[in-house]
């Protein structure tokens, strides 16, 4: 821990991962508390996974064709905007299961990153990295990217929570209000594509979920009204974050699954308590 | 020409796919009425009320409500649903529950209106002592009497509620009858329920629905009706019986 604080003054790439870190737990908080309450952390799985489609087809490009500007950012940005329109289109269907439909996109977009990783060269490390994440590795672009971010999320739940609480809570009401929720939803989803994207690049596409849902979810059973939730939320990745970072940074353990190890015992805790306090009352 | 009707269908054919489920509809609700929608699961219901509430569109026929086509005026219809499909976690107050139902309304509410609105709402269900309690720690009843304030905080001029008795104790079923037989003063109201008993003393006529649809002033309709509605074949029904005070069982099989 001493050693954490210590290089911290002294590396900049240390310093980038915290600042990471604090940007991604307020997209994270909130995201995180509306996925969870509209119940579609399956939706944001099946957008994570199939980034790798785009990261993969995106490096191909890159390292095999030379076209520089196929980052594997772009190609993740434009692979999860498609997967959110894709479903965005298909959940309204009627005769439309959405679980199939998610599971279809999951496994096809992680099948095409596998085909397009396997015939570029350094297969190994990129696949390592885009499924796992490397909080150490961020760029400042990334960092960017994620305060960018941040303030949309702020200004749309500032703006707009009553409507997106009123959406979340019960759809059928908020369209006979007279509220676009179509356009709302659409919105919503393509959001939560770009902060899964940014997420993959901290902790990567497995664990993506994991953080998105697991403070959210512990911060559900502390509190009782949503912009509470929120908060906590937010409080809960910090934490979880910088924690996960503090404890795997001396020890050489990969970070990203140390935070999501962090948020599950924090989510477990929180079970706990609310066991206990609910036996009392 | 006489006023026109709060709800108007005439001639509305509905199917799902090959599958008709609403035929030849014909329905004039007029202001005032407290209206019971029954009938067998499957008959078409909800597919009616969806079609009041424009969720739906009809294949062939019209339908008005206020006169206007209902996509436009849905936000004037105050929509109770069933309160089971809630999610029983969800994070939010009382109050903030009622307060949804003001969203998308701010041309009809003035801002200062929209807090005294809802409490007036949440008073009428005889709720307000549990406007900061969580919507998750109440009982079914409670919820229920929650989704209906939520309706109310809108300003409605109409009253439509799904299956109210669904999952509620008797006692809180004569309670929300007594709230709505209170509210009927005001506004229409047409409840969707395959329990009638509960409804009978304050409804002024019965639209039964099965594929068809027919409305028998209350004083009509026997318990015997209700029951043949319910069995196999709709050639059954019968529609001249008087119909007791105690109002009409239904052994729904």
């Amino acid at each position: 821990m001493l050693a954490f604080i210590n290089d911290l003054g002294q590396f900049p790439f240390l310093r980038m991962a915290l600042l990471a870190t604090v940007l991604a737990s307020i997209a994270c908080g909130i995201v995180g508390s509306y996925v969870t309450v509209r119940r579609s952390t399956y939706i944001a799985g099946a957008i994570a996974h199939c980034t790798l489609g785009g990261m993969g087809l995106a490096r191909y490009l890159q390292v095999e064709m030379g076209i520089a500007w196929a980052t594997p950012l772009s190609g993740a940005i434009l692979a999860a905007l498609l997967a959110g329109l894709l479903i965005s289109f298909l959940q309204n269907r009627p005769n439309m299961r959405l679980d199939t439909v998610l599971s279809a996109i999951w496994a096809t977009g992680m099948a095409i990153g596998i085909l397009f990783i396997s015939q570029t060269s350094g297969y190994n490390e990129d696949l390592m990295s885009y499924l796992f994440g490397d909080i150490l590795m961020v760029t400042r672009t990334d960092l960017m990217l994620i305060a960018g971010l941040d303030l949309v999320l702020i200004a749309a739940a500032l703006f707009f929570q009553r409507e997106l609480d009123a959406i979340a809570f019960d759809e059928e009401f908020a369209r006979l209000s007279g509220l676009p929720v179509r356009l709302y939803d659409t919105i919503f989803l393509l959001v939560v594509a770009l902060t899964v994207v940014l997420l993959v690049q901290l902790v990567g596409i497995i664990l993506v979920v994991a953080l998105l849902a697991l403070p959210a979810a512990a911060a559900a059973r502390l509190t009782g009204r949503l912009p509470y939730m929120i908060l906590t939320s937010v409080l809960l990745c910090l934490l979880a974050g910088i924690g996960g970072l503090a404890i795997s940074y001396p020890l050489d353990l990969p970070a990203g699954a140390m935070i999501i190890l962090v948020a599950g015992i924090m989510y477990m805790a929180t079970a706990c308590i609310r066991e206990r306090t609910a036996r009392q009352a | 020409m006489s006023k026109s009707p709060d709800i108007l269908l005439e001639k509305v054919y509905f199917s799902y796919g090959r599958e008709p489920i609403l035929e030849d509809v014909n329905l004039r609700i007029n202001s005032g009425e407290f209206i019971g929608i029954i009938g067998p699961n499957g008959g078409g219901k909800t597919t009616l009320l969806r079609l009041i509430l424009g969720l739906l569109k009809p294949d062939k026929g019209k339908v008005r409500v206020f006169g206007r086509p209902p996509e436009e005026v849905c936000h004037l219809i105050g929509y109770v649903p069933q309160h089971l499909q809630f999610d029983p976690a969800f994070p939010a107050t009382v109050m903030d529950i009622v307060r949804m139902g003001q969203i998308g309304k701010r041309r009809l509410l003035i801002r200062g209106q929209e807090q005294k609105a809802a409490e007036w709402a949440l008073r009428l269900v005889e709720l307000e002592q549990y406007r900061e309690k969580n919507f998750a720690s109440l009982s079914g009843g409670q919820r229920q009497r929650v989704l209906i304030a939520r309706a109310l905080a809108g300003g409605p001029r109409m009253l439509l509620f799904d299956e109210p008795t669904a999952n509620v104790d008797s006692s809180s079923g004569q309670q929300l009858y007594r709230i709505l037989a209170e509210l009927n003063r005001k506004m229409t109201i047409l409840v969707v329920s395959h329990d009638i008993g509960f409804v009978s003393r304050h409804i002024t006529s019965v639209v039964c629905v099965n594929r068809t649809v027919v409305i028998h002033p209350t004083s009509s309709l026997a318990g015997q009706d209700i029951i043949d509605l319910y069995g196999q074949d709709l050639s059954l029904v019968r529609h001249d019986h008087r119909c007791s005070d105690k109002g009409h069982s239904c052994l729904h099989s």
